[in-house]
């Protein structure tokens, strides 16, 4: 749905389309922050949902890339992510706006439950309803996971490569090192066969 | 429990953990708990497993996993120094490779690797939502939210806090249901 129109000739962000919109640090620091604060059972969902639907920073196919890079990289994904964006927009500030903003509420949440660990673990209504929305987060990861797929605009190689990719690592157990060391030599030589 | 569990072992080791958490911070579970339980005795198997379960439910990211850890161990100063272990060491590289991505944008090389990681990429966040699945769901109300929810997410524009509370509400009122 969202064809992404020829470069404009500006260089620095490279793929920018006319829709998107470049924040600034202080936008950087409140987009990230929601995403923190909101992210029930892990951040990843919540994050392509403000950065591709809520403030238009990329593209859903740009977001894919990036999640890749993230997952490729050492430590969290999406304080990864949230770091590369931040640095592209607005360097260092940019950088350290999103990593603050993102880890700012969910850093005073677990400092309270570190606190409070004792007295919740035994509240059998507390953890029933942990374990509900716990199952609904699991959704959440599956229907964007699907949306993702859908939006990417895969070819047909890419899309078996891709589910290769989900039942290896969803129902064979392989740990998510070897997936990548697996099948992203395979697809980025593919990529680079078909890149100009 | 745990003498040895200063400030500064913790920062050691957990910044040794995150610099492997390749895939994200679920990938170093089992590595977190060989060193946290099984070389350090610093915690046991099964608060190991609650301080995980609170994590993954608290907002945020799951390395927040580290920071929950450090607190049960060292009490603030734990807390602080695990992280700082957490997200300044992977930040720093993350931000050497944006800096070399940016520099190199339009290089065949850089857009083949972007490209070729995107179909991984979908392909792991999609299987993280089956495990994800798998740890929460025990009954046919747990299959039946993650389902609904997929497909809402999926199909319509509704903020996801939505379904997420309301199964939430549903398994406390059913708990209460059943106790009484």
């Amino acid at each position: 749905m969202d064809a992404t129109p020829d470069r404009m000739d500006a260089p620095a962000p490279t793929h920018t389309d006319a829709r998107q919109t470049t924040p600034g640090p202080a936008a950087l620091f409140s987009g990230w922050a929601k995403v923190g604060a909101l992210g029930f059972g892990g951040v990843a969902a919540w994050a392509h949902r403000m950065v591709v639907e809520e403030r238009r920073w990329l593209s859903d196919r740009e977001y894919a890339e990036l999640l890749g890079i993230g997952q490729a990289l050492p430590g969290p994904n999406t304080p990864n992510i949230c770091v590369i964006l931040g640095l592209r927009y607005c360097g260092w500030r940019g950088a350290a706006a999103s990593v603050a903003g993102l880890m700012a509420a969910p850093l005073l949440t677990i400092a309270l439950l570190g606190y409070a660990y004792d007295r919740f673990a035994g509240l059998g209504a507390f953890q029933a309803a942990i374990a509900g929305a716990a199952s609904a987060a699991a959704g959440l990861s599956l229907g964007v996971g699907g949306k993702m797929a859908l939006r990417a605009k895969f070819n047909g190689m890419q899309l078996v490569l891709c589910g290769a990719v989900f039942v290896a690592a969803a129902f064979l157990g392989w740990p998510l090192y070897v997936c990548i060391a697996v099948f992203a030599p395979v697809t980025i030589a593919l990529a680079w066969r078909d890149a100009r | 429990m745990s003498e040895a569990a200063t400030p500064a072992r913790i920062f050691v080791d957990m910044t040794m953990l995150s610099l492997l958490a390749i895939g994200g911070a679920n990938a170093v579970v089992p590595e977190m708990h060989r060193v946290f339980v099984q070389n350090e005795h610093w915690l046991t198997s099964a608060e190991f497993a609650q301080l995980f379960a609170i994590a993954q439910i608290a907002p945020g990211p799951n390395i927040t996993v580290f920071s929950l850890i450090g607190w049960r161990l060292a009490g603030f100063a734990g807390f602080f120094a695990a992280s700082l272990a957490a997200i300044v060491p992977t930040c720093l590289v993350a931000a050497g490779v944006g800096l070399v991505m940016r520099r190199h944008a339009d290089a065949r090389w850089m857009r083949a690797l972007r490209a070729g990681l995107a179909p991984v990429a979908i392909g792991l966040f999609l299987a993280s939502g089956v495990v994800m699945a798998r740890a929460a769901d025990h009954d046919l109300q747990g299959y039946c939210a993650t389902l609904a929810t997929a497909a809402l997410v999926l199909r319509t524009k509704l903020n996801p806090l939505a379904p997420l509370c309301a199964f939430a509400a549903l398994a406390l009122a059913r708990s209460y249901f059943l106790l009484s």
